[in-house]
């Protein structure tokens, strides 16, 4: 086959042979072409160029143009749309080969090389390559392409440039062979190149060839390449740089890239270091209050620099944090600095009764004697209740003593308390004392042999109904009213289990000769006539599929992911496989789907937070050979491993379908390219409606 | 054939040859186009036809792929009632659709009077295609069950009916009879084709048009009524049209752009207006356009933007 100025030219052999190595190629991606399907493909290409007149008659050749012949082969080879990229690209190697690529690309190099006047391993030193760049306006922009692609290669130690010899040249271009074809041109090429040079080097490099890095991020982001494989630790330092050489507009691109990673995944700050984090944030002007309180929950140590400028901001942000530590860290910071009255109400308030235990650092200047008192009595029971948990944890009896003196400690103060209190008790009393009783509440639970519950809890059971039992759980220490509360929790999700059930109904029947009492009266009629042997036909609920179900159990998706475990132990005949990931994935054992005990163990055992590894799960999917897997997922990825859509690719070539079920909130670039795969995405607004989505795929 | 007069194909004579009806075969590319245009009022690409009518050459059914709105069944439809000179049948599949439904069945009474014979036959349309000579269109073939697609198969392939109650045998005579399926890939409550299926079938894409394309699907539908609607408003409504497929649950086809635009049209005639204005653009797009409750948000965001607010 010869392609000449974008048509395709080939006689009858040519195209044989052609289609030939397509299909050999096309097998060994796992499309099967049979011969059969050749044989149309010839002909349906023969009859094309016949009917519109292609075929130049002195030589009897075909003349296509590219795209039809594409369209063509697609037509009668392709048989699924999720293979459409693949396809494509077997097709266009086959057409045009890297070869050819490839010796265009080396010319142009050369080119570019001739137009700075420098040869083929030649050294060059610093001062005479500046001279050559400044020589003439456009050689700038040049000299940065070769060196981005690696052409010219800077040798900091012995003080030149070099350019490598043609071989080198040559090698590099093979290494990177399969990016050739995706660029459009040299410049393209140098782009990539630099950007996956940037993911991969280390942070004291870039500090090394500091305008380099910093050209590089900026094309980058002009051409909005993809930059989630870019640590959150370079972007911050290459902001900072950007702020030390001025480039002012660079530093706000970049720390808005940064503020908008935060806000997805805060957990990506874990290893950043915080001083340099806020300062270039606050430098860009980019620290609204939704990104302190994403930093201050990724990263409660910046809490101490961002405390000084953002007080109220951070104070407020308490009461959104789950973890008590983090909570714990925050407090402390904040107590450590002269809070006013309305400061310390709030930070009161928006701590977990758990962790008042930092209350005992309290200054105070602005309180009065009783709330001091009162102060002091809250976080001792706070940390009574710490020691309990402790001695329980580590089952050391030595934390019991000093969790009892604990609580004589507040008990006496309580009694001062309840001298020297007024009648009209202040807003930091009253919150003080809701959260006192709360925690006397906890105590008791983790302390007595009888579960104290709540009544509301088993009238109307809820899924709200779970999550105050399994607080209840997390709380109490007595491994006997652990197991009552389980039995309770297991009750209640098996009430859940039949309105789910009940609130399903089948839609698909299929005829049977097995007898039901639905009659197909029609067909039985004929049967009837044609004396069969069972005349009957009777109407029944179709086969289901088997299904695999994927579970993201990250922080957001809490509520979705403990509905979608409900469902499927609801539908514990249906569901073949449930895998649970965050950064690792977990295979659910049937069995625990299955008797409502072992799911509410399982339930109230599971984390929720953390990162998320979408890749690894589709990874493990594709492992068990299911036919459709179901994604209950936000479709942030934030391990950064192989992409997600790559496996989703895998998954999808392998013959399975996939259906993906997403939140309001989700990563819609993701979405799209799944779709794009072929994968069907189905969005919903609240986790009850997960109800509605499963039963129509199950 | 012998001078007896076949009882099967006379039945299908009487019952069906009014509705197919009788013109010249066409068997060129440019001319079927020209055909879909003043006949049909339809704009095929030219790929499309080609692909088409060369699949039909070398005797492959086709099968046309497409989200929904985008004029598969009609272009299906003109494309096979050109290229045999008879109207063709359309097959819309079910969930229940089976060989009696489409190749024949027995009266019930009569054939327990005179058992299977070819007096209680009541022939079907796919026999009758076969017998006048005539295209199927296979409409929406993944509601129907795998049985139902494997025997259309077979008989596409061998170009022939088989009838084991009557013992006979049921050939094509020409090649006027060929196969056009369509589906639309993206629904999601359907069954998926089977591997064997899609072996045998040619696979056309159709997609939602260009703008210009669609502009011009507008004229020649609209016909006299074009020149009411300004050129602004045009452009105006196919942008929102555009917008509405990227973003609503129920994406809007070409069709349902005419739709709209006749609509616009009839209500500026009741308001006895010169030309359609904003107001009636919006209002017709907001019956026409809005089919889903949970798109009303989105549909009234859309004709906000480009027609202005409710009045």
């Amino acid at each position: 086959m010869k392609i000449i100025k974008g048509e395709v030219v080939f006689t009858r052999e040519n195209l044989l042979s052609f289609l030939v190595k397509l299909a050999r190629d096309l097998r060994t991606e796992g499309l099967t072409i049979g011969t059969s399907e050749l044989e149309a493909a010839t002909r349906l290409i023969e009859n094309y160029c016949a009917l519109l007149g292609k075929i130049s008659t002195e030589e009897h050749k075909y003349i296509l143009g590219y795209n039809e012949l594409m369209d063509l082969l697609k037509a009668s080879l392709l048989k699924h749309n999720n293979f459409e990229k693949i396809f494509e690209e077997i097709v266009r190697e086959n057409l045009i080969p890297y070869s050819m690529v490839k010796t265009k690309v080396s010319r142009e190099i050369e080119a570019y090389l001739k137009d700075l006047g420098l040869r083929f391993g030649e050294k060059v030193s610093f001062a005479k390559m500046r001279k050559i760049i400044r020589k003439r306006s456009g050689r700038e922009k040049v000299f940065e392409t070769l060196s981005k692609i690696g052409v010219i290669v800077k040798n900091r130690n012995h003080g030149f440039y070099e350019v490598l010899d043609e071989k080198s040249v040559e090698k590099l271009l093979s290494k990177n062979i399969s990016l050739l074809r995706s660029v459009r041109n040299i410049e393209e090429l140098a782009n990539t190149l630099a950007y996956r040079k940037l993911e991969k080097t280390s942070i004291s490099k870039i500090y090394d060839e500091k305008d380099f890095y910093l050209n590089t991020i900026e094309t980058a982001i002009t051409y909005k390449a993809d930059l989630s494989r870019i640590s959150m630790n370079k972007l911050v330092n290459l902001s900072k740089i950007a702020y030390l050489k001025k480039r002012k507009s660079l530093l706000r691109k970049i720390s808005k890239i940064i503020a908008d990673r935060i806000l997805r995944n805060s957990g990506e700050l874990k290893d950043v270091d915080e001083e340099i984090l806020v300062d270039v944030l606050e430098k860009a002007n980019a620290l609204t209050p939704e990104i302190i309180e994403a930093i201050v929950k990724g990263k409660p140590r910046a809490a101490e620099k961002l405390l000084k400028k953002h007080r109220k901001v951070v104070i407020a942000s308490i009461a959104n944090i789950e973890d008590i530590e983090a909570q714990k860290i925050i407090a402390s910071k904040a107590l450590k600095l002269k809070l006013k009255r309305e400061d310390i109400e709030a930070l009161i308030d928006g701590l977990k009764p758990e962790a008042l235990t930092v209350l005992e650092k309290c200054k105070c200047k602005e309180l009065s004697r009783s709330e001091i008192v009162l102060v002091k009595a809250v976080s001792k029971l706070a940390k009574a209740f710490e020691y309990f948990r402790k001695a329980h944890l580590e089952d050391n009896k030595g934390y019991l003593d000093m969790a009892y003196g604990m609580l004589s400690d507040y008990n006496s103060l309580m009694s001062e308390y309840a001298r020297i209190s007024k009648k009209r008790k202040s807003n930091i009393e009253k919150k003080i004392l809701g959260k006192a009783e709360t925690l006397n509440m906890l105590i008791t639970v983790a302390t007595s042999d009888k579960p104290v519950l709540p009544s509301k809890i088993t009238a109307s059971p809820t899924i709200e109904t779970l999550y105050v039992l399994k607080e209840l759980y997390d709380a109490s220490l007595n491994p006997k009213i652990k197991e009552k509360i389980l039995s309770i929790a297991s009750k209640v999700a098996q009430k859940l289990r039949s309105k789910i059930r009940s609130s399903i109904l089948s839609k698909k029947y299929v005829k049977t000769s097995l007898r039901s009492s639905n009659i197909i009266v029609r067909d039985s009629i004929y049967n009837i006539l044609r004396r069969k042997s069972s005349p009957i036909v009777y109407r029944r609920r179709g086969k289901e599929r088997k299904v695999t179900l994927l579970i993201d159990i990250s922080g957001s998706m809490r509520t979705y992911a403990e509905n979608a475990i409900l469902l499927a132990s609801a539908f514990v005949k249906i569901v073949d496989n449930v895998l649970v990931f965050r950064e690792y994935t977990v295979r659910v054992e049937k069995s625990t789907i299955r008797f409502p005990e072992k799911m509410v163990k399982f339930l109230f055992n599971l984390k929720f937070g953390g990162w998320t590894n979408i890749s690894e799960a589709l990874n493990e999917a594709r492992r068990l050979r299911s036919k459709t897997v179901v994604l209950i997922s936000d479709l942030k990825q934030t391990v950064l491993t192989e992409k997600p859509s790559e496996k989703a690719r895998e998954l999808l070539k392998s013959g399975a379908e996939l259906i993906v079920i997403t939140p309001p909130v989700y990563d819609k670039t993701l979405a799209q390219e799944l779709e794009f795969l072929g994968a069907k995405v189905v969005h919903i607004k609240e986790a009850q409606d997960l109800v509605k989505v499963l039963s129509f795929i199950l | 054939m012998s001078d007896k007069v076949d009882i099967i194909e006379k039945k299908v004579y009487e019952t069906y040859f009014p509705v197919v009806g009788r013109s010249k075969p066409v068997r060129s590319v440019s001319l079927m186009i020209k055909l879909l245009r003043d006949k049909f009022k339809l704009i095929v690409p030219e790929r499309i036809v080609a692909i088409t009518i060369s699949a039909f050459l070398s005797s492959r059914p086709v099968l046309y792929e497409g989200p929904p709105g985008t004029g598969k069944t009609e272009v299906g439809y003109a494309i096979l009632s050109l290229w045999s000179g008879k109207n063709a049948f359309i097959l819309p599949c079910s969930e229940n659709y089976d060989e009696y439904r489409v190749i024949g069945d027995f009266h019930p009474l009569m054939a327990m009077k005179m058992g299977f014979t070819e007096e209680s036959f009541i022939p079907r349309p796919l026999l009758a295609a076969l017998i006048l000579d005539t295209g199927v269109l296979v409409d929406e073939i993944r509601r129907s069950s795998e049985e139902f697609q494997n025997m259309l198969l077979d008989i596409v392939d061998k170009r022939r009916i088989v009838v084991p109650e009557l013992k006979r045998i049921f050939k094509a005579k020409g090649d006027g009879f060929q196969v056009i399926f369509t589906s639309n890939p993206e629904d999601i409550a359907q069954n998926e084709l089977s591997d064997a299926f899609l072996r045998r079938v040619v696979r056309v894409k159709f997609t939602y048009p260009d703008e210009d394309v669609e502009k011009e699907i507008l004229k020649i539908r609209l016909g006299e009524n074009y020149w009411k609607l300004s050129g602004e408003n045009i452009a105006k409504m196919i942008a929102s049209v555009n917008e509405l497929r990227e973003r609503a649950t129920h994406k809007p086809g070409p069709a349902d752009t005419v739709a709209w635009a006749q609509i616009a049209v009839e209500l500026a005639n009741l308001r006895e207006k010169e030309k359609v204005t904003a107001e009636e653009m919006y209002d017709a797009g907001f019956s026409v356009l809005l089919k889903r409750i949970e798109d009303e948000d989105i549909v009234e965001d859309v004709l906000t933007k480009y027609f202005g607010g409710k009045r």
